[in-house]
């Protein structure tokens, strides 16, 4: 017994032996270290999830996909049984998809792929539909080759019994993993639950892509843009991924291992320091108070905002309840979280942001077949956000009056994405005023005198601030597009994502000038893009004037600890030099003097 | 056979009569064999009419399944005024 196992060693040694350590960079998405085995989700040509199994898990996964069977003839039966009685010819074809479902072409070949490709069972599935495709491909006679139909139908069931049973994504995983794809799309995010997911490892993306920004909404370590990283690990492979300096080491060596969670422990410390200023006034050392808030995605991140002391939520993107479920959401279900958020946070203010779908979230992935064949070419300048709310006036005023029930238990924000113009921002008002009138009819209780805000990301809108001022109760600067737009990147692509620098000058004097503009006006103006959670370049936004700095949650204490040590004079100090750089280089070296000057932060990370 | 040939219904009612009687019913369309279990082979057969096709069965409902089968095959649509055309040559190999 033990030859054997020496033999065993041995061999696992050869194994190891050929592949070496090897890192990779990428951009750091999210912050933390893990050391963790990976699962590979396949590049999609359609909305299938893609993943190999490990061999352990391919018992667990064909139970699964039975367990799905199961649950589809069920379904059938069930519906077959609302039409008993009717005619017997509907009956015989309802008779023949359930028979089709444990097919030997369907179940048994599903079964077989599942074991012997090592892949998770929609997969396996699909590729089993595929086979039975082929075979009806050759019949020449219409009639019965349009039969396929009827199996593409059965199959159709079975995914989306498998959809509601992969909840413990990646399914057939005891231990939580870390998820390496080309890049997730939100539907994706919303299918892992976080316990089962220690990091996100993508090919695409920057620091502001959907990916990136979930996975620090989730406080969960995430490296992006790391090149053909499908490709160069496998899943059930062990890796590093440090989220702080956007790394991974592909097979590393236990002193590698020892050595990063060293690392992590070194900035667990700190995180621990900071928990110190969660309960302390977010105010400079002469009492100059700035709200900071917190950008949330998902309603149960609360909890987070609760911990880290935010001062109210700066940004709630309500794209989430749109893309979760099959079908839109009604105003009930819109209200009961607005509600929720409202009342948890009160007295302090909860800005929701209205349907923000478009660009990165794509409107053609919404609920309802009216969206699906929309193709546009260039989308971040296509049919987004507040366009496509007034151009499916009821989808809007489903969300107006949903906002409007909520803003009668606390301080409820709306606040209005990519106005571009003031026609625009008049056409919603007048929606705004007559739904409110709906629900004074209909005796709904409601905040008249509800805030109404606009984002400030289109370039245009920053040279038109001093007359949008006047029509609304504050502005938000949302950086992520206002830096896309006005210096032409897309965050997104890899090839540009690091010319996407938010210390641009162009956008410091952006920001500056929408700050004076509002202020002219008597009007708060807040940031809610990335940068405002970067304590690198928090000094330069609070000198510049802002009155709330909105930001992931677990960014608000480190924020809140550069504040507490600056003082107002020297803070809009450093703002004015840093408003005559003319370029990036400038600005930083400005800015990495004063931090280590004033805060004892160095820009340099360890 | 029925106009629109072995469709999902006549399939599964194929199925069906073949389960109900203990026999092993095998289907040899152009020399292969096939077991009459799957109702997607038996689709995949793409049988219409005028198709020319051998059963065989074995087992002690042999000779009880052919004539359902072939009943199956014959049957009109219920709801179609077409006549029942019965071309198929079935023959029952008993062993």
């Amino acid at each position: 017994m033990a030859k054997k196992g020496i033999k065993e060693a041995a061999q696992e040694d050869a194994q190891t032996a050929d592949r070496e350590p090897e890192t990779l960079y990428g951009i750091s998405g999210s912050p933390g270290i893990v050391v963790g085995r990976v699962v590979v989700l396949r590049p999609r040509s359609d909305d299938l999830v893609r993943y190999r199994l490990e061999k352990d898990a391919i018992q667990a996964e064909q139970e699964r996909f039975l367990e799905a069977v199961d649950q589809a003839e069920q379904e059938l039966k069930d519906l077959r049984s609302k039409f008993e009685g009717d005619l017997s010819d509907t009956l015989t074809i309802m008779d023949s998809h359930i028979r089709m479902l444990r097919d030997r072409m369907i179940l048994d070949q599903t079964a077989n792929l599942i074991k012997q490709k090592q892949i998770n069972a929609e997969w396996a599935l699909s590729r089993a539909l595929y086979l039975v495709k082929k075979k009806f491909d050759h019949i020449a006679d219409e009639y019965i080759r349009d039969r396929f139909a009827d199996v593409e139908y059965v199959v159709s069931l079975l995914l989306e019994q498998l959809s509601e049973h992969g909840q413990q994504f990646p399914a057939g995983f005891a231990e939580p993993v870390i998820v390496v794809s080309e890049d997730f799309t939100p539907a994706d995010t919303v299918r892992m639950q976080s316990e089962k997911v220690l990091g996100f490892l993508t090919e695409k993306g920057g620091t502001t892509s959907h990916s990136a920004i979930i996975a620090r909404s989730l406080s969960l370590p995430a490296v992006v843009g790391v090149e053909n990283i499908t490709e160069r690990c496998r899943t059930g492979d062990i890796i590093i991924l440090d989220g702080y300096d956007g790394r991974v080491c592909l097979c590393p060596t236990m002193d590698q291992q020892k050595l990063y969670q060293e690392y992590d422990r070194q900035h667990q410390a700190f995180s621990d320091e900071l928990r110190w200023y969660i309960h302390l006034a977010s105010e400079t050392l002469d009492g100059l108070r700035v709200r900071l808030s917190a950008n949330i995605e998902i309603p149960d991140e609360i909890e987070g905002v609760i911990y880290y002391g935010a001062d109210g939520i700066g940004l709630f993107r309500s794209e989430f309840g749109y893309f979760q479920q099959k079908h839109l959401p009604d105003e009930e279900a819109l209200f009961s979280v607005y509600q929720d958020l409202v009342i948890a946070l009160d007295p302090q203010p909860v800005t929701i942001r209205t349907l923000d779908a478009g660009g990165d979230k794509l409107v053609s992935q919404l609920p309802g077949n009216k969206f699906k064949h929309l193709h546009e070419r260039n989308p971040a300048l296509g049919l987004r956000s507040i366009r496509l709310s007034l151009r499916e006036k009821p989808l809007f005023i489903t969300q107006l009056r949903a906002l409007l029930r909520a803003s009668a238990f606390g301080r409820l924000r709306i606040l209005l994405p990519l106005i571009s113009l003031l026609s625009e921002l008049k056409q919603v008002q007048e929606i705004i005023g007559q739904v409110m009138m709906d629900l004074t009819h209909e005796g709904v209780p409601f905040d008249p005198a509800v805030e109404v805000g606009i984002m400030v990301e289109v370039p245009g809108a920053v040279t038109m601030a001093d007359v949008l001022a006047a029509e609304v109760d504050f502005f938000s600067i949302g950086t992520n597009d206002l830096i896309q737009y006005s210096l032409a990147i897309d965050r997104g692509n890899e090839y540009v994502a690091k010319m996407y620098d938010p210390l641009h000058p162009a956008v410091l004097r952006m920001i500056s000038r929408t700050v004076e503009a509002g202020h002219a006006r008597g009007i708060e103006v807040a940031l809610c893009g990335e940068m405002a959670g970067d304590v690198f370049m928090a000094p330069v936004l609070l000198g510049l004037g802002l009155d709330e700095l909105s930001m992931r949650p677990s960014a608000i204490p480190h924020v809140k600890r550069l504040l507490r040590h600056s003082t107002s004079r020297r803070l809009t100090g450093l703002a004015k030099q840093i408003l005559k750089c003319g370029d990036v280089g400038e600005t930083r070296e400005l800015l990495d003097r004063y931090l280590a000057g004033n805060c004892g932060e160095r820009r340099e990370r360890l | 056979m029925n106009p629109n040939g072995v469709h999902c219904r006549i399939a599964e009612r194929l199925i069906k009569v073949i389960d109900e009687h203990e026999a092993t019913v095998r289907i040899i369309d152009q020399g292969q064999p096939v077991d009459c279990t799957s109702i997607l082979e038996l689709l995949s057969l793409a049988l219409v009419q005028g198709s020319r096709v051998q059963f065989t069965a074995r087992g002690p409902d042999a000779d009880q399944v052919v004539a359902a089968v072939e009943q199956v095959l014959s049957e009109p649509e219920p709801d179609q005024n077409a006549p029942a055309w019965m071309r198929m040559q079935q023959e029952a190999l008993k062993e």
